[in-house]
């Protein structure tokens, strides 16, 4: 049983966690950088420890640091959070080797689906749709052409340690194909020390569409439904909503199975989340994430689990105690992404002190955030601030509501994607669904 | 970077309140200090010269050796205190090794940054340091 749970985050997720320890009588120790002295989650935490200096290399992603806190505090377990080290395999094993739960899936399960090769060799097993292209790795030129005769021109060769853009190239024609697929294991190599690449077909227009799944160390798992989180910018996401409302009912459930089947095929056991590009065709498994998300969020609006709940329960050894028929999807919620970052110079992130603040309130709304009045925003790290979510009887009523919402939230003293969040919820293609993950591309909002 | 240019950097600075300030690239490196000439932008005149006078003196009487590292603080390479390195009253030198910091099963060496007298040690033997937190004050 989990008592002393220490927080491997900062920001509005550590503030997240905190605020289900409390319910749960789990006592919290937060960590921090010298920058984040008078954060919320250093305040809320029941202790807290600086652990060293602003950058987050020598803080948040620093696993001996992060361990002898652990130690000095007496922690049984680590809740890793969002980004920093939460999907390190590394930092995953050196938290079993130091006898210390970790709230999340096992090494096992976060070494498979972190390759993805293996990823993909296991969805391909599973028989859950994956994009068209080459079973495992493609080691040769050779094989490289062969694969390229069966997918067809444009493709995509992809490093299978890749991430953030790296290690990937799209192939138009034959004469770029050995340049490309060179180039690709080389970045592979030269960015993650792993030069094995893949080939998948290239797909232009497509939505994101996720599902969460929940899954137990005894072999159980569900799924919360799915999450559209197609409007992104250089694949950062700013509006997610569920349920998606592009699937009609006999894909939508397809999709549901399948991601409970890639969950089993994985023994996934946490929270977790498997990610598709839903297209005219079909949908197809694009990879999954070995931790709690950003957007978690709206599916526990819609559904009224609390997964951070979930998590540390799986993390206690517990069987499933939600069945899928518990689960229960009614209305419409749309979550807007506030981040300190300046729409009109390139969505350049801001810092600056919280000047004057009011985030909004009412039925069926939820603000997630660590922002108080005189706050200072680090320069250092995710420029994220806050997360408005409202639930409407339909997608309609949703967006509406979050426009008011947005109306009535004020955050003065530097630059957010407030305003410009607002104006996309006002524009007609978002209004009449017409989205692709290219749509903030495709139109200029700003 | 001609003299108009440092000319307004310093205007910048005293407009904001700014009292210290380095700049540094391929051609130039500039370092202003303001200090001991402006505090308050709106009333520079009217600062009180021994203020500023006994804040510079404090600062260069009181440092500190502040934890880089966070773990247990040890006196000694032992876990019975029998022989401390320093103890208050003593004299170190710049470069001094003066406690050790266990962290991850690992000793690091707790080094003065500053010639001094050992005034007050306020961490115990065997006790917990978190990161930046001051361990002793010399004088």
């Amino acid at each position: 049983m989990i008592k002393r749970l220490l927080i491997a985050n900062r920001g509005e997720i550590a503030v997240r966690i905190i605020r289900t320890c409390r319910m749960m009588n789990i006592t919290t120790i937060a960590i921090y950088s010298e920058a984040d002295r008078n954060s919320l989650h250093v305040q809320l935490a029941d202790e807290a420890i600086c652990i060293g200096p602003n950058q987050s290399a020598e803080s948040y992603l620093d696993i001996d640091r992060i361990l002898e806190a652990c130690n000095m505090s007496k922690a049984d377990a680590i809740h890793p959070g969002y980004g920093f080290l939460s999907e390190s395999t590394t930092f995953r094993q050196r938290v079993d080797e130091e006898n210390i739960i970790f709230v999340g899936p096992s090494f096992k399960t976060m070494d498979l689906m972190g390759d993805k090769i293996k990823a993909r060799e296991t969805m391909y097993q599973a028989n859950v749709p994956i994009i068209p292209g080459s079973i495992g790795e493609v080691k040769t030129v050779e094989e490289a052409r062969e694969t390229a005769e069966k997918v067809g021109f444009p493709f995509v060769i992809k490093a299978a340690s890749g991430g953030g853009g790296k290690g990937i190239r799209i192939v138009h024609e034959a004469s770029e194909l050995e340049k490309n697929f060179k180039e690709a294991q080389s970045e592979g190599e030269k960015y993650f020390g792993d030069k094995r690449v893949y080939i998948e077909t290239f797909i232009d227009k497509a939505r994101h569409v996720e599902v969460q799944v929940l899954g137990s160390r005894h072999g159980e798992a569900i799924h919360l439904g799915e999450r559209d989180c197609s409007i992104q910018r250089k694949n950062q996401k700013l509006i997610e909503e569920a349920p998606c409302t592009a699937l009609d009912s006999k894909t939508r459930a397809s999709l549901h199975a399948d991601a409970v089947k890639a969950a089993k095929a994985c023994n996934y056991e946490s929270a977790g989340t498997i990610e598709f590009l839903l297209t005219d065709n079909g949908y197809y498994f694009l990879e999954m994430n070995t931790r709690i998300q950003v957007e978690h969020t709206v599916t526990e609006l819609l559904t009224g689990v609390d997964l951070i709940k979930q998590q540390i329960l799986m993390a206690n050894g517990e069987h499933l105690s939600l069945k899928q028929e518990d689960i229960k999807f009614e209305g419409h919620v749309i979550e807007c992404r506030i981040n300190a970052e300046n729409p009109e110079k390139q969505f350049r992130p801001a810092a600056g002190k919280v000047l004057a603040l009011h985030l909004p309130n009412g039925f069926n709304t939820r603000v997630d955030s660590m922002l108080y009045d005189g706050y200072m925003i680090p320069p250092y790290y995710d420029s994220l601030v806050a997360k408005i979510l409202v639930k409407g009887t339909d997608r309609l009523e949703a967006i509406e509501k979050m426009k008011g919402t947005l109306e009535e939230t004020v955050i003065d003293g530097f630059p957010t994607t407030l305003d410009f969040l607002y104006r996309v919820l006002s524009y007609e293609p978002y209004i009449n669904n017409d989205i692709t993950i290219k749509f903030l591309h495709e139109h200029k909002i700003v | 970077m001609n003299i108009e240019k440092i000319e307004d950097v310093i205007k910048l600075m005293k407009n904001n309140g700014v009292s210290y300030m380095k700049y540094k690239d391929e051609s130039v490196e500039i370092e202003l200090d303001l200090k001991t000439t402006v505090t308050e932008s709106a009333s520079p005149t009217t600062v009180p010269a021994n203020e500023t006078q006994t804040s510079h003196n404090s600062t260069e009487q009181h440092n500190t050796i502040d934890a880089e590292i966070l773990g247990t603080f040890y006196l000694q390479d032992e876990e019975q205190l029998s022989n401390p390195l320093v103890k208050v009253g003593d004299e170190v030198k710049k470069g001094q090794i003066v406690g050790y910091i266990e962290s991850m099963k690992v000793l690091n060496e707790v080094i003065s940054d500053h010639d001094g007298v050992v005034e007050d040690i306020l961490i115990s033997h065997g006790d917990p340091v978190e990161y930046g937190q001051t361990i002793m004050t010399l004088k």
